[in-house]
């Protein structure tokens, strides 16, 4: 039912049901325990209806009903009465179809019409007339009740004692002459009108324009002064005027931050709920800032609902692709017939089905979210908790979506950012620890050439050569230099040209030579794009390695880089001939007759020391997931093979 | 002196042969020089050494495994590398020097001094002993060493729970390898002088030194009265 109590039908099963125009067994069926509720909901005042009835056919004046407004009406549009002054007292209303203006008159007798509820009349057939009666206590006891509200979308004429306070807009016989008046209209009873007693009151009305397609529609009428009428008002409008600013400001927010930080699909989705939640709150508080004709509240309830439906689904979303749940593409699509079922089994009329949605898919939310914390992902518990208690708060009351909607959606809301956050600020500490790691991959390269053994070895080496052969001793130095340019100029790249990585393994091979007295060369087969982008040191390294455990063959120590292309992928082979030197053989000290341990056979990954770890570490860092490195002994030497998938970056020759 | 260099720097061997010359002059037995340790163990084969000039990367478990089968031998071991953050490892195992590269040919010569001249001692800080034992390379922790006893062209190690332990290196070598709190009380013994629980100088001129654990070892003529003194 809508909060107002406006306009609204009963659900199925109830005597107004008349003109629907698709009544099956299996609808009703499956409507049967709301229907349950409903009718539970206004047992009573049907039984007080009926009571009246009954007392309508004994000739005497039938005796009036004498309620608090409160008492009156259903449950939940009841907040609205529970303010009126306890003093006043609301008679059961009686309505008789047709048109007579000495019907407003308050000494007129209504007691052979047909009591009613004033929410329950019927709609789109001619004038009506509603007249009911107010009882107002001594005075002195608070400001006198001196005005009216009257929510409805019908058109209507309002007497006070046969005197005509107002109108909204124009009743009449047919749509054509019917002018519709506001969703919200005040009157004030004149002073000499509200004194204490009985009073009567008198609507003529007509609903050709009420736009709601039900087949009744009706009038919330509240009587008191009307200081208390505008607060009631102003609070009704205080909700809504700050959730939209509110979630405006989130989605907002969430859109800037995908469009600007981060692409990615929750923040879409979360500026989507934010923007679909204000649109909603605002249409709310609209209302009750700015009177708009009753033929425009039908549509509109109709965007509101639309709204809170649209809500649920972007809920679900969210925590499907929040936590990334498997197959989440599918299960999307497979929740819209579902959605379109719950749509449909909705009671018919009554702008439910966005609720209905929203509550389904709240329940979807929860389940994943479920799984999400079962399956231990970050930030799950924060979303669990914050959908199952709006799961909770929509369960108490199911059906008011836009006085309340706001209230019971926050737990959910504030769940699914403090979900967001936990993940953002887990990414935070992972790109965090990925540049620690860059800037780790960067000294390594640098101490790996400043290493005690490379360059002391090479100094010692220089200290020998000046004494010896000073000439020698200079082109030594001139080549150390070189290396060290190039290694200032790469290393604080993440990806070099391999023309620079060449650079940088020929002046160490340089150096090398000068240092083992044995010829080293690197050879490049034609396959090699020297634009092709690699991390500094990656051949570097290889050479290294190479040097090491590879003993020069005939005075000559020789390296080969061969590339091999296919779709998408570059193939690095990479050969260091010579012979394996005895410390790869036999990690013994031969020599000194002592028969150490036997060592048992290392996996390759802990003999490739700290060379091949930088390298690993480098090519992860840079092709995260879509490298391969093996290394074997073949004829010769020891190939080294790296494949790198995907490769479309090219750096400058 | 016969010295051997292993060395895969061929002008580092070179400057290392030459200061070698130098320094010992005809003291120099023999200097012979391998860039890879399968070389080393053939000259070894063909004769014995005094010294060792090691260029050892101790990084790893190989490069442990060679310096403890290096000092587990008879000869004197220095190391000469450029990874100077090794060399309080090497001396706890008992290297008698650590030269770091690039050196000067004065360091190599106090290197060599500790290795040649009677009184010559490491720095004193070797906390094992490594000594060999059924073909393998067994670690004896200095502390746990009462007394050494010479045998010939052997040591034996006498622990204090009364192990004893035979070691390639003879006594002199040993002792040079021994932390300050060791003595020399005979010439085929040397003791840990807090071990020593008093001097004993009986008739026929037998001089003996009683340790706590009520050992008797003999001590030499000439030392008795030095050490009576050190004994206050």
């Amino acid at each position: 039912m809508n909060g107002s109590g406006i306009a609204w039908t009963r659900a199925a099963g109830g005597g107004t049901l008349g003109g629907v125009p698709r009544v099956d067994l299996l609808r009703l069926l499956a409507l049967a325990a709301l229907s349950a509720l409903v009718a539970g909901d206004s047992a009573g005042s049907e039984a007080g209806a009926r009571a009246a009835v009954a007392s309508e056919v004994s000739p005497a004046r039938s005796p009036r009903i004498w309620k608090r407004p409160v008492e009156w009406y259903p449950g939940y549009i009841r907040r609205w009465f529970s303010a009126l002054p306890p003093r006043l007292q609301y008679s059961e209303s009686r309505f008789h179809h047709g048109d007579d203006e000495r019907w407003a008159q308050p000494g007129w007798n209504d007691d052979q019409w047909a009591v009613v509820e004033p929410w329950d009349l019927p709609a789109r057939a001619g004038i009506d007339w509603l007249r009911f009666r107010v009882r107002m206590g001594a005075k002195g006891s608070g400001p006198p009740p001196g005005g009216i509200m009257i929510s409805t979308v019908r058109a209507y004429e309002l007497f006070w004692d046969g005197v005509q306070l107002g109108r909204s807009g124009v009743p009449a016989n047919s749509a054509a002459a019917e002018v519709p008046g506001q969703v919200d209209d005040w009157f004030s009873v004149p002073a000499s009108l509200c004194g204490p007693g009985e009073h009567v009151v008198a609507i003529r009305t007509s609903s050709y324009r009420c736009g709601f397609p039900a087949a009744t529609s009706g009038l919330r009428i509240l009587v008191d002064d009307p200081a208390t009428l505008r607060s009631m008002v102003l609070r009704e409008a205080f909700l809504p005027t700050v959730a939209a600013g509110a979630l405006f400001m989130i989605g907002l927010a969430s859109l800037i931050m995908w469009s600007l930080a981060a692409r990615r699909a929750t923040l879409l989705l979360l500026g989507g709920l934010g923007l679909a939640g204000a649109t909603m709150q605002v249409l709310q508080a609209f209302r009750w800032f700015f009177v708009y004709p009753a033929d425009w509240h039908y549509p509109v309830l109709v965007v509101m609902t639309s709204l809170v439906g649209l809500q649920g689904i972007l809920t679900v979303a969210f925590v499907l692709v929040h936590f990334q749940a498997p197959r989440r593409g599918w299960l999307l699509v497979g929740l819209a017939p579902v959605f379109a079922l719950v749509a449909w089994l909705s009671p018919e009329r009554q702008n439910l089905e966005g609720v209905r949605i929203f509550a389904v898919a709240l329940g979807g939310s929860l389940v994943c979210a479920g799984w999400a914390a079962w399956r231990r992902r970050r930030g799950a518990w924060p979303a669990v908790v914050g959908v199952a208690v709006s799961t909770v708060l929509l369960a108490f009351e199911a059906e008011d979506y836009r006085a309340s909607f706001f209230l019971k959606f926050l737990p959910a809301f504030v769940g699914m950012i403090a979900s967001l956050a936990v993940q953002l600020h887990d990414e935070r500490k992972h790109a965090l620890a990925v540049r620690l790691a860059a800037s780790r991959l960067e000294l390594e390269l640098l101490k790996k050439n400043v290493q005690p053994h490379f360059l002391l070895n090479t100094l010692a080496t220089i200290i020998e050569m000046i004494e010896q052969e000073p000439k020698l001793a200079v082109g030594l130095i001139e080549e150390l230099a070189h290396e060290f340019r190039i290694l200032a100029r790469v290393a604080g790249e993440k990806l070099i040209p391999l023309g620079h990585e060449l650079e940088l393994c020929r002046a160490h091979l340089a150096i090398m030579s000068l240092r083992k007295r044995v010829r080293c060369s690197l050879e490049v087969a034609p396959g090699i794009d020297e634009r092709d982008l690699v991390p500094p040191a990656l051949f570097h390294t290889l050479i290294e390695n190479g040097l090491t455990h590879l003993l020069p063959r005939d005075g000559v120590q020789r390296f080969e880089l061969g590339a091999a292309r296919k779709a998408g992928r570059v193939c690095y082979m990479f050969l260091a001939f010579g012979d394996p030197s005895d410390r790869e053989r036999e990690p013994t000290f031969a020599p000194l007759n002592v028969t150490l341990p036997p060592v048992p056979a290392k996996p390759a990954a802990s003999r490739e020391g700290t060379g091949l770890r930088y390298i690993k570490a480098r090519l992860e860092e840079s092709f995260p997931g879509r490298w391969s490195l093996a290394g074997e002994m073949v004829a010769g030497g020891w190939q080294t093979v790296i494949e790198v998938k995907n490769r479309t970056e090219r750096g400058n020759p | 002196m016969r010295v051997l260099i292993v060395e895969d720097e061929p002008l580092i061997a070179q400057r290392l042969e030459r200061f070698c010359r130098e320094i010992l002059g005809e003291k120099l037995e023999s200097i012979r020089g391998a860039t890879l340790l399968s070389e080393a163990s053939a000259r070894l084969d063909e004769s014995p050494i005094d010294l060792l000039l090691l260029d050892l990367n101790l990084h790893g478990r190989d490069g442990m495994e060679l310096l403890q089968a290096s000092v587990a031998g008879s000869f004197h071991t220095v190391i000469v590398s450029a990874n100077t953050e090794q060399a309080l490892r090497a001396f706890e195992f008992g290297v008698m020097d650590f030269v770091p590269k690039p050196f000067s040919k004065e360091r190599l010569a106090s290197a060599l001094a500790r290795v040649t001249e009677r009184d010559g001692r490491a720095a004193g800080a070797a906390k094992f002993l490594a000594v060999k034992k059924y073909g393998k390379v067994e670690l004896v922790e200095i502390d746990r060493v009462l007394y050494v006893e010479g045998a010939g062209a052997y040591a034996e190690l006498v622990l204090a729970d009364g192990r004893r332990e035979l070691h390639d290196k003879t006594l002199e070598k040993l002792h040079a390898l021994l932390p300050p709190g060791f003595e020399r009380i005979h010439k085929s013994f040397v003791v840990r002088w807090s071990a020593v629980k008093a001097l004993h100088a009986s008739e026929g001129s037998r001089h003996e030194a009683e340790l706590r654990n009520g050992t008797r070892l003999p001590v030499g003529r000439t030392r008795y009265k030095e050490l009576r003194e050190k004994f206050g």
